[in-house]
């Protein structure tokens, strides 16, 4: 469903994805993880038309985001990290305004909205007005947003931030569930949450593709738990570079 | 096109949605108002041409603050994301944002029909000016308005947006009445066609409709909103 090959995404000198290829199959859940600033929004950008790649090419739902990409939107599900939304608006005008977007038919609008506020639980908000509610609810809009058009595709840029520990369990059995007939990217840095809902995961640093497996082949192959395969696969360049930068920090000083 | 109404409808609900359409509306129709009244009681005479050119002037000094959200906002927010990850193309949006500054322009100048029906109602004033003028000032208020879009799409905050525009306009205007009107080189001539004062003032307001002029503002509002689908689809990009 997502076909991602030799993807690079520069910004003037800055190279933020760095030849990045990956497959997500019809009907899988993955995780698509990295620290603060690997890429990981970016690629998401890239694979929901947002933004174009570079070079390299890349295909979702069969088509090409840039050439193709009211057909990819059609398709794609995407909740971008920020979580923007119209705060002037009430809840359920904004997903009624956003159905009309996605193109759901008229007579099913009430019934698709009903569906996705009771699922993403902000039944008792949809006559707020979004503006004034609290992050985890703005968060689940958001969500309910995705949903709203059913798509085959969805790209979740870190779900569950700013919920709390209940939100965090309903959202992440929602998605387990929506995985069972979707294709699900999510991006998240909660490790436990990999662990229990994605069976396969992409961990990303520095926009390049440090490690793509299993969950449980990493741990077995790289450590007890995946947080230590995070770690250890996404932190030793940083702690390279801060060695390095010490010692030439020292040399300066002896120079001095 | 079924985009480009459901784009409007919330465009126009985000106008109405917020204070400052209603502080707009309230300003624009009093100092008109009162300007009205004072232009009658002065020349007492039945004819709209100097309350139409103050209405014109009012309009630029209002219109950056109804074009300043358009796409500031958006980009400000981040909500251009969700947006532009519907499918949508970014015609669509540009063109359903300045449809709905069109209507809120109608809405605003509509209520001064009042002025109009009461010199009808008391007088025999001469219907050509008038319908003339209220179409010139349509026509340069969605000017106004095209070039805002242009401005809210490049900045990132509504207010530096407003002041951008307003600068802008401010330097057209002025701009009109720097060239003299019967200078015949060239560089005068071209800079006679693009400010618009020279479309509006004393040609719509005496009662002439020149189809040059129509030309020119309908060809002014085609190019921002050209312009204005460059500018987002590729400040999207970077």
């Amino acid at each position: 469903m997502i076909e991602v090959e030799h993807v690079t995404k520069r910004f003037g000198k800055i190279v933020a994805v760095d030849d990045v290829s990956f497959r997500v199959d019809e009907g899988e859940v993955v995780g698509f993880l990295g620290p603060n600033g690997a890429g990981k929004s970016t690629v998401m950008r890239i694979l929901t038309s947002f933004i174009p790649a570079t070079s390299g090419k890349v295909r979702v739902a069969g088509f090409d985001p840039f050439w193709e990409s009211i057909q990819v939107r059609q398709r794609v599900g995407y909740l971008p990290e920020s979580v923007p939304l119209y705060r002037e608006m009430r809840v359920s005008e904004y997903l009624f305004h956003r159905a009309r977007l996605k193109g759901v038919p008229a007579c099913e609008r009430k019934r698709r909205i009903g569906e996705v506020l009771d699922r993403c639980g902000i039944n008792e908000v949809a006559h707020r007005v979004i503006g004034q509610l609290s992050k985890g609810y703005r968060q689940r809009v958001g969500l309910a947003d995705a949903l709203v058009n059913d798509p085959p595709i969805l790209i979740l840029d870190e779900p569950t931030v700013g919920l709390d520990p209940n939100q965090v369990r309903l959202v992440r059995e929602m998605i387990k569930e929506l995985g069972r007939r979707r294709t699900v990217l999510l991006s998240t840095h909660i490790l436990s949450e990999v662990e229990m809902i994605c069976p396969r995961v992409i961990i990303i640093s520095r926009g390049r593709i440090v490690a793509e497996d299993r969950t449980e082949n990493l741990m077995s192959r790289l450590g007890p738990s995946l947080e230590d395969v995070f770690v250890r696969l996404t932190q030793t360049e940083d702690v390279v570079g801060h060695v390095v930068g010490q010692d030439a920090r020292r040399a300066e000083e002896v120079r001095a | 096109m079924r985009n480009v109404a459901t784009l409007t409808k919330r465009e126009l609900m985000a106008y109405f949605l917020s204070p400052m359409a209603y502080i707009i509306l309230t300003v624009f129709i009093l100092l008109s108002g009162y300007l009205f009244f004072e232009f009658l009681t002065f020349s007492r005479r039945a004819d709209m041409s100097g309350i139409i050119g103050f209405m014109a002037w009012l309009l630029l000094s209002v219109s950056p603050m109804l074009t300043m959200r358009l796409f500031a906002d958006e980009f400000d927010s981040g909500t251009i994301e969700t947006l532009m990850t519907a499918p949508v193309t970014t015609l669509e949006v540009v063109l359903s944002k300045y449809l709905a500054s069109l209507v809120f322009l109608l809405v605003l100048i509509a209520p001064t029909l009042l002025y109009a029906a009461v010199l009808f109602g008391f007088g025999k004033p001469d219907p050509g000016p008038i319908v003339a003028g209220y179409f010139g000032l349509f026509l340069v208020g969605a000017f106004y308005l095209a070039v805002g879009m242009v401005a809210s799409a490049c900045v990132r905050t509504q207010i530096s947006a407003a002041v951008v525009t307003f600068i802008l306009l401010l330097s057209l205007y002025i701009l009109g009445y720097l060239v003299r009107p019967d200078a015949l080189d060239p560089l005068s001539k071209a800079l006679r066609y693009i400010a618009f004062t020279h479309h509006f003032f004393g040609v719509f307001t005496k009662g002439i409709i020149d189809t040059r002029d129509v030309v020119y503002f309908l060809t002014m509002g085609l190019f921002c909103v050209f312009l204005t689908t460059v500018i987002v689809t590729v400040r999207r990009w970077r």
